[in-house]
């Protein structure tokens, strides 16, 4: 007699399981003035049991809610450096959500982000340093130039290939930063833009207190930079660009069912591109001045170095990607050129063994079980196996 | 119109063209944008320093102060500069071409890492040597020849002669021998190249490989009007890539074309009186800017049809 | 007769998808074999399994008693050279040509054999013979030529080399009729040393020529299905 052996099936993620009372009616709470819930829960009955279960299918909120709540809670308590670190991290992190927007979610690949960054943050800290405005309307004059730099970039996306397209974005980054290091009226500071009026007041600037505020400040712009990913790429015009998203013949089958993803692009492109304007208005207040460096490749290439160790097209990979480049960056200035030779062997490892980036190896691991188990069943069963497609064990009715 | 600008803007073009060649073939034939290729450029440039301060009182207690000296000489910069290169280009396939040439995103992981790589190596470089900008013995001599009432220096004639040289033997090379023959197939259908047993890991190797002697003979021709620095590839390389990029990417007479355009441009533009040297990355993009605007995929494509 | 090919409970899919489903045959010297099936049977992942451009991770094939083995280590299409040095010789579908090289220089291609490059311009001129259409346009672009005569030039490279195995897929496929007999009678005319396996649509070119015609239904073989009429 053979002893059968039984092999498991399938592995599943490990979910969080409330077993609530099946008798009460379930009471969900909505976002005011919408229908979302704040948590996806997922009810079902347990085949085994027979229980009503409650599943909590997708946890990423938590786990952002925890990971920027114990940020915001343990920074105020670090050094004055830290502080300071922590701002810019959070500076970093909103400009990359903003260009994971452009290039992952729009799919242009752009290379004019912080070209936009700086012309928006040069045009409102002129605004305020030779027109007199006061404070708060550089908060407004970033987005406006934003918005009218972004619909100019916009223009040609939809005409040139990607990279012919990041080759004109580069040659707009280096015509702006020779412009501005041309211009009469900067040349004694070498082009920077100095005595910026910010929210930060004077006499507090580089002061504790300053950079608490500072850092609040910066705080805030994250978290309207993650409302506003959020807001694009999970709601309506990130589902019309999904369906465009990979190559030619996904936006052929989109105009086939028409859907405009040009416009959709080119909106998510101009938003986006407002936000950054955004962005460099808070960058020329918080630092009190702006300098032709923000258009320099050095600049730009630690920007993608964060955004490719995170992993493109991800929030959480921007965000992520940022923290480490930033505090290799800021946080081991006395180790000089090295921390960027480590940052270009920690881009160069991420990247020939994860798929996409440090936030992407949980799913290539998962992916990468998934195939073996997979061959390892076909291998055992019986008549050359015909084995299921993977999908098929997750149905329940087969 | 001089002749010393028009020589002065070939000296641009064949530099550039050089550059732009290597980009070209690479992202036509093995399908990757090598953003490594300034450091190659740099590494050759300090592989050919180094070497020739080493072997320098070797040849001079041999040849003393004869013509063979500075034929030794010259052959040694422009052979370890070479070597250096080639080599860089066998490194760049361990790294960026082989673990990941059939897994996905290929295309953008290998660009990723050329540029780490180019960045690794450049602040290494910075780190190591330091920021001293380094001069190369010149391997054509001091002086100049009168033609026509211009001065024509010697390194920039050599330059020209000598990049146009390298470029017609690479080209024949691709025309004419086997494995020339087998890079274009592979550039024109890498399934049908496989068909034909042209295997896709075999022939990178020796891509690579020319493509980074390539930038090793522009760096130590460059060096002779130029230092050598941890830097010095940063300019070759954007200019490399715009060019390779105007002359619609995989196209190799477009990329000639480009550089020799851009070449002129930039020698015109650096003496127009009130633009000045200052202005010249500023008109470049600006006239690629334009050209994009009406030829949204380079200027190749006036030239030759070949990739379907 | 010595067994070139043996296939043996082969499956072979694209992802989770599963396409060939335990096939099995053989193939002897100097046979010439139909492949028969309707649109989407599989007849053409058949030769691309054999020829490692699909993967496949179950069962075996053999070329000249020698396992070829599956895809599991090294990703598909990543020993399609090797193998066609081995003497796989294939002719795809869709032809896969170089458009920018001129015919002969195309036809060199296919010469990937020392031997076959020392005699390349001899056998280019056989080749030419074979199909004289080609022989005035022998220095013309190849993207520049007519669907029929790059079928001509994508059969012509695959016969360049000596292999011993020669696989065509859907040489009739976009063709006039007149032409895809022509292409036909050329390869039935080839003095062939190894085997040869033609994946056909239309049975009626096949037919009272080959030595055997398989039929492929759903991915399964049918086995030698005789000169019959396929409905």
């Amino acid at each position: 007699m053979t002893v059968k052996t039984y092999y498991k099936v399938r592995r599943r993620p490990w979910e969080y399981k409330l077993s609530p009372d099946g008798k009460v009616a379930r009471n969900r709470l909505r976002l005011p003035f919408t229908r979302r819930h704040f948590l996806k829960w997922r009810d079902a009955y347990n085949p085994k049991s027979l229980k009503r279960e409650r599943r909590l299918a997708d946890k990423k909120p938590l786990w952002w809610t925890i990971g920027l709540l114990a940020f915001v809670v343990v920074t105020p308590f670090l050094s004055n450096s830290m502080i300071s670190i922590a701002a810019i991290f959070c500076i970093y992190a909103s400009i990359n959500l903003l260009w994971t927007l452009i290039v992952g979610t729009a799919g242009i690949f752009s290379l004019a982000t912080l070209a936009i960054v700086g012309v928006s943050g040069y045009a409102a800290a002129a605004s305020n340093v030779f027109l007199g405005l006061p404070w708060p309307f550089i908060l407004l004059v970033g987005p406006m130039v934003g918005f009218v730099a972004g619909s100019i970039l916009a223009a040609p996306s939809t005409r040139l290939d990607g990279l012919y397209y990041a080759l004109l974005t580069m040659g707009v980054a280096e015509i702006c930063r020779v412009f501005v290091t041309q211009l009469r009226s900067l040349t004694q500071t070498n082009g920077a833009i100095t005595q910026v009026d910010s929210f930060i007041p004077e006499d507090w600037f580089l002061q504790r207190p300053g950079l608490l505020l500072g850092f609040a400040g910066a705080f805030c712009l994250l978290l309207g930079s993650l409302l506003l990913w959020r807001l694009i790429n999970s709601e309506r015009l990130g589902l019309l660009l999904r369906t465009a998203k990979t190559g030619r013949e996904d936006e052929a089958f989109a105009e086939a069912v028409g859907i405009d993803f040009r416009r959709a692009r080119l909106t998510v492109f101009v938003l986006s591109s407002s936000a950054l304007g955004l962005v460099g208005g808070f960058y020329a207040m918080y630092f009190k001045s702006i300098s032709p460096n923000i258009f320099s490749l050095d600049q730009l290439l630690l920007l993608f170095a964060m955004m490719v160790i995170g992993g493109l097209g991800r929030a959480e990979g921007a965000v992520v990607g940022a923290a480490i480049v930033t505090l290799i960056d800021k946080g081991f200035i006395e180790i000089g050129p090295l921390r960027i030779i480590l940052v270009a062997a920690i881009m160069l490892v991420v990247t020939i063994f994860a798929r996409e980036g440090l936030t992407g190896v949980r799913d290539q691991f998962r992916d990468f079980r998934k195939r073996k188990s997979g061959e390892r069943r076909a291998q055992r069963t019986e008549k050359g196996g015909e084995a299921m497609p993977e999908e098929a064990v997750e149905v329940h009715d087969k | 119109m001089d002749l010393g600008l028009i020589i002065y803007a070939l000296n641009l073009a064949s530099i550039y063209a050089l550059m732009a060649i290597g980009i070209s073939i690479l992202w036509s034939s093995v399908g990757m944008i090598n953003m490594a290729h300034g450091a190659t450029f740099a590494t050759s440039g300090y592989a050919a320093w180094f070497v020739s301060g080493a072997l320098k009182p070797a040849i001079a207690a041999t040849f003393g102060k004869t013509v063979m000296a500075s034929v030794m000489m010259a052959s040694v910069v422009m052979l370890s500069a070479v070597l250096a290169g080639a080599f860089c280009g066998a490194v760049i396939y361990a790294l960026a071409f082989l673990p990941i040439h059939d897994k996905p995103n290929y295309s953008v992981r290998s660009l990723i890492i050329t540029l780490a790589l180019n960045i690794g190596v450049v602040q290494s470089l910075l780190w190591y040597f330091g920021p001293r900008n380094r001069g190369l013995p010149k391997v054509f001599g001091f002086g100049r020849w009168e033609l026509l009432d211009t001065k024509i220096r010697y390194d920039q004639a050599g330059t020209i002669v000598g990049a146009s040289l390298v470029m017609i033997l690479t080209l024949a090379w691709l025309r004419y021998s086997r494995r020339g023959l087998e890079v274009r197939a592979m550039m024109q259908n890498a399934e049908g190249a496989a068909y034909s047993g042209i295997s896709r890991q075999a022939t990178a190797l020796p891509v690579l490989m020319l493509t980074g002697a390539l930038a090793g003979v522009a760096a130590a021709l460059l060096s002779q009007t130029i230092f050598v620095s941890p830097t010095a590839g940063v300019i070759p390389l954007v200019k490399g890539l715009t060019i390779a990029l105007l002359g619609g990417l995989g196209s190799v007479s477009g990329a000639v074309a480009a550089a020799i355009l851009i070449g002129f441009l930039e020698a015109i533009v650096g003496v127009i009186p009130f633009l000045g040297q200052r202005y010249v990355m500023f008109a470049t993009f600006s006239f690629i800017i334009l050209v994009l605007i009406f030829r949204p995929r380079g200027i190749g494509g006036l030239l030759d049809n070949t990739r379907e | 007769m010595p067994e070139i090919l043996r296939i043996k409970q082969l499956s072979a899919g694209y992802g989770p998808l599963r396409v060939l489903h335990e096939i099995d045959f053989t193939v002897s010297e100097g046979e010439r074999i139909g492949l028969v099936g309707l649109n989407g049977h599989g007849k053409t992942t058949l030769i691309r399994a054999i020829t490692h451009m699909t993967g496949w991770q179950q069962g075996s094939i053999k070329l000249d008693g020698e396992e070829i083995g599956g895809t599991r280590s090294l990703g598909a299409g990543r020993r399609t050279a090797a193998l066609v040095k081995k003497g796989i010789a294939v002719a795809p579908q869709g032809d896969a040509i170089f458009p920018g090289l001129s015919v002969r220089k195309h036809l060199e291609c296919g010469a990937h054999t020392k031997l076959a490059w020392r005699n390349r311009r001899r056998r280019i001129d056989e080749i030419l013979q074979i199909f004289p259409p080609l022989r005035s346009l022998q220095h013309n672009l190849v993207g520049k030529l007519s669907g029929g005569e790059r079928r001509m030039v994508s059969v012509g490279r695959m016969l360049m080399s000596d292999a011993r195995l020669y696989l065509i897929d859907e040489p009739s496929l976009g063709l006039a009729p007149k032409i895809s007999q022509r292409v036909m009678d050329a390869l039935w005319a080839l003095p062939v040393t190894g085997a040869m396996i033609i994946a056909e649509q239309n049975v009626s070119l096949l037919s009272g020529r080959a030595d055997r015609i398989l039929g492929m239904h759903a991915g399964r073989m049918r086995g030698d299905i005789g000169h019959v009429e396929l409905n």
